[in-house]
């Protein structure tokens, strides 16, 4: 080629390598926000649930906001969960190790670092692909981002570090076990003969004793003591690991007037089939405040009853 | 004297019968009458749909504020950084914290010194702050949605510049990089978040730890449920 359209063909070359190649490659995004400083970041979606075959692959999006105010780097990972032994604790991060139901292999952030000025969000893919010898069954991992402190941030006696984690619920179709047992529906708090009126907590425990997460969800009904409803509060769906005790709890409230004696129905779909758990449990309301200054009002009247008729007794002998 | 005396107790047992017994009567009447729900006949439904996003934020403080110098006048350290969680998530959240590597989180910088990771009677089970002939770093939590029956509760961290002095929280040390719950809710919270603010604490007993600088990183991690 001669060497007058060498160098242009050199520099053209440089210009789509330098500009162009990286967005064919790359599928993350970075864009600016309208976003008030909050001192945080935001993550996005908080979880993702995903059925797939052995063999196949898919990609889900993760973004992350920057609301610090300042211009900060991130670090994505990847980590494995698994149940806590503590129901309320609900999944435990194992750091560097396998879990049984190991996402690790099966899960990749398409970036590993990125920086993000105030006011910008970035979006990247997780791709997540399952191998055709994979068994059934569940994987189960979070993708964690977490923020770099600053230099002079690092040099403090104590340090905190960020991360926030988008948990990762896979599901490998093929044959699983599914059940779970509800094993308790209770008020929540400690066992009270009455309650006062106003705000109730029901505690949920579902086992799931399969070999893949559920997802369950239902409703609990409360009646009163003439059978006529007087509300409900939905159990938002919600995920029970496999070889785990869930625990969930919901909240009614009522700002009506409350006495008597009240049921509270669960109806709670189980998240396979169309298995169902039902339980009930009774409660007492009553207004004690109210019956109390009652009780003390109808003393001061009977006082004032008797005061003033010994009064006019004696007054009339 | 008796006679009076009887005779008031009788009047006052007889008062406080027939409040009961109104007040009983009262009672009845607000079961009988309280107000019933009544259902709409033949509504007329209109179906509007609304999607909220399941997303969360973490906002920590960077580092630890407070923070004594320790030496030969002075034998403890109390220091509290602050982490606010907001989520949309309809099952909540989690936040945890664990050290950033394997060995005992409070280093020294300039030496192969370090604070060892508060021991506790029972492995794992926070108490009230006691060291005995060690120089040993710990923390507790409290925030509307950390469990008392496991760190205690205060509202602050301060303690005097002791953590013994916070008699209130119960403390343990750091295991490693292994994940520590502080705090969990199984709703999404408030547009303002939940606080939970982390209290650190730090004692040399009976043994003298090397001059020095020495820092710890703590990883706080918040994950949806």
């Amino acid at each position: 080629m001669p060497q007058k359209k060498l160098i242009p063909a050199i520099v053209l070359a440089f210009l789509v390598g330098l500009f162009g190649l990286p967005g064919l490659v790359s599928a993350y995004s970075i864009e600016s926000v309208n976003v008030e400083p909050k001192g945080d970041f935001v993550l996005g979606p908080g979880k993702a649930v995903v059925s797939l075959a052995p063999g196949a692959s898919t990609t889900k999006e993760v973004y992350i906001i920057n609301r610090t105010g300042k211009t900060v780097s991130f670090d994505v990972a990847v980590e494995d969960f698994v149940a806590s032994d503590k129901p309320q604790q609900v999944i435990k991060l194992l750091g560097k190790e396998k879990s049984p139901h190991s996402i690790l292999e099966n899960i990749k952030p398409e970036i590993d670092h990125f920086t993000l000025k105030p006011d910008q969000k970035i979006i990247f893919d997780v791709n997540i692909s399952i191998p055709e010898t994979a068994e059934p069954g569940g994987r189960y991992g979070a993708v964690l981002v977490s923020n770099a402190p600053s230099q002079a941030e690092s040099q403090a006696q104590t340090t905190v570090v960020s991360r926030i984690g988008s948990l990762f619920l896979i599901r490998v179709e093929g044959p699983v076990e599914e059940s779970a047992k509800l094993t308790d529906f209770g008020m929540s708090g400690p066992d009270r003969f009455f309650y006062d009126p106003g705000r109730f907590g029901f505690e949920i425990l579902l086992e799931n004793t399969g070999s893949v997460h559920l997802i369950p969800y239902g409703e609990v009904t409360i009646t009163n003591m003439f059978g006529k409803a007087m509300g409900s509060v939905p159990v938002d769906a919600y995920f029970a690991l496999p070889d785990s005790v869930r625990y969930n709890k919901v909240v009614w409230t009522h700002d009506g007037f409350m006495i008597g004696r009240y049921t509270a129905e669960l109806t709670l779909h189980k998240g396979y089939g169309d298995e169902v758990a039902e339980a009930t449990l009774h409660f007492w309301v009553i207004p004690w405040k109210v019956l109390l200054a009652v009780f003390l009002l109808f003393i001061i009247l009977i006082i004032l009853y008797r005061f003033f008729t010994r009064k006019f007794e004696i007054k009339r002998r | 004297m008796k006679t009076i005396t009887k005779n008031f107790a009788k009047e006052t047992v007889a008062l406080l019968t027939v409040a009961a017994v109104l007040t009983m009567l009262v009672a009845g009447a607000m079961l009988a009458v309280q107000p019933m729900p009544v259902e709409a006949a033949n509504p007329d439904n209109i179906t509007v749909n609304l999607t909220v996003n399941s997303e969360i934020t973490l906002n920590c403080d960077t580092s630890a504020s407070g923070g004594e110098t320790l030496g030969l006048t002075n034998d403890t350290y109390t220091s509290s950084a602050n982490c606010n969680v907001i989520t949309s998530d309809s099952g909540g959240y989690t936040l945890t914290l664990a050290n950033d590597d394997a060995n005992d989180a409070m280093q020294s910088t300039t030496s192969a010194a370090f604070f060892t990771d508060y021991v506790a009677g029972t492995a794992g089970t926070p108490e009230s702050w006691s060291v005995t002939s060690a120089y040993e770093f710990g923390f507790s939590a409290f925030g509307d949605d950390t469990d008392t029956g496991t760190y205690g509760t205060d509202t602050d961290c301060d303690g005097s510049g002791d953590p013994a002095g916070n008699t209130s929280l119960l403390y343990r040390g750091f295991t490693g990089t292994t994940d520590i719950t502080v705090a969990n809710a199984s709703a999404p919270t408030n547009a303002s978040g939940t606080d939970t603010m982390i209290c650190f604490g730090a004692e040399q007993n009976g043994v003298q730890a090397p001059s020095g600088n020495y820092s710890a990183t703590i990883v706080a991690t918040a994950t949806t449920v």
